[in-house]
């Protein structure tokens, strides 16, 4: 029985650990950080493996838990604050910076500034290519409230990222 | 999916992918030995074995049995702060005539 799980969570790790680790990556912006929580996913992933119907996909329910645990993170993130190591550097370095910065980073940097329930929209619908009932089964709203989150998130990505479009 | 929808699409994917560690699966088993189990798990561990579910449901019934025995006791109600001996019982008897 036990070996049974073990052996299908086995293959859940192999199909999910690299999608799981990147939803979380793309949520928090850190990529320490997400292996650490990604790994977290797949602990509370087994202790509720029963909940999981094996005759429906299991991305949702694995992105749901996931989503839970990076907030779970993002709110420990707001309890403890951490002091960056440099000084804030001058607002003329702080344009040269942005200005040499890779396009990869400022893409982080403006999907990382979009509220947490449009930011999983958008990292779900663009990078997860998931439908719209998926994504409001995670987030758990309705598929109008997905069309209307990914509607203000673009409009804000367009607006952050004009200058590379 | 719109022109502007396209063109901010393809930016988008130029934030790439991170790879898993090499021994990402390695530490989450690691994780779930050291995890303490939980009360729950042990019930789900347990629970479905005929002979503690049976123990278990007898041991529920006998809790309930003498629960129920221990309210229905009609506490006696001539004694304690309102007994023949008290003062505040005397001023009840008085009233009360």
């Amino acid at each position: 029985m036990a070996d049974q799980t073990d052996a299908a969570f086995e293959d859940l790790l192999a199909r999910y650990r690299r999608p799981v680790l990147n939803f979380v990556y793309r949520l928090l912006g850190d990529a320490a950080e997400a292996e650490d929580v990604a790994q977290e996913v797949f602990v509370r992933a087994y202790r509720h493996f029963g909940e999981l119907d094996p005759r429906r996909e299991a991305s949702p329910w694995l992105f749901t838990l996931a989503r839970n645990a990076a907030i779970d993170r993002l709110r420990y993130r707001q309890r403890h604050p951490t002091e960056p190591l440099d000084s804030a550097p001058e607002p003329a370095s702080v344009s040269r910076e942005v200005e040499t910065r890779e396009l990869g980073d400022q893409i982080a940097a403006a999907i990382q500034s979009l509220p947490e329930d449009q930011r999983t929209a958008v990292v779900l619908a663009e990078y997860h290519s998931l439908s719209y009932a998926e994504i409001a089964e995670i987030i758990d709203c309705s598929v109008k409230s997905v069309e209307s989150r990914l509607y203000r998130a673009k409009a804000t990505l367009r607006e952050k990222l004009r200058g590379f479009l | 999916m719109n022109n502007q929808d396209n063109q901010l699409h393809q930016l988008l994917q130029q934030w790439k992918e991170i790879e898993p560690s090499p021994n990402f699966d390695a530490q989450v088993w690691r994780r779930l030995r050291q995890r303490k189990p939980t009360f729950a798990d042990w019930l789900r561990l347990w629970l479905p074995q005929p002979a503690f579910a049976l123990g278990a449901a007898a041991a529920v019934g006998a809790a309930i049995g003498i629960a129920s025995g221990w309210f229905s006791v009609v506490p006696d109600r001539g004694f304690g702060l309102l007994g023949p001996d008290t003062l505040a019982g005397s001023y009840v008897r008085i009233a009360q005539r």
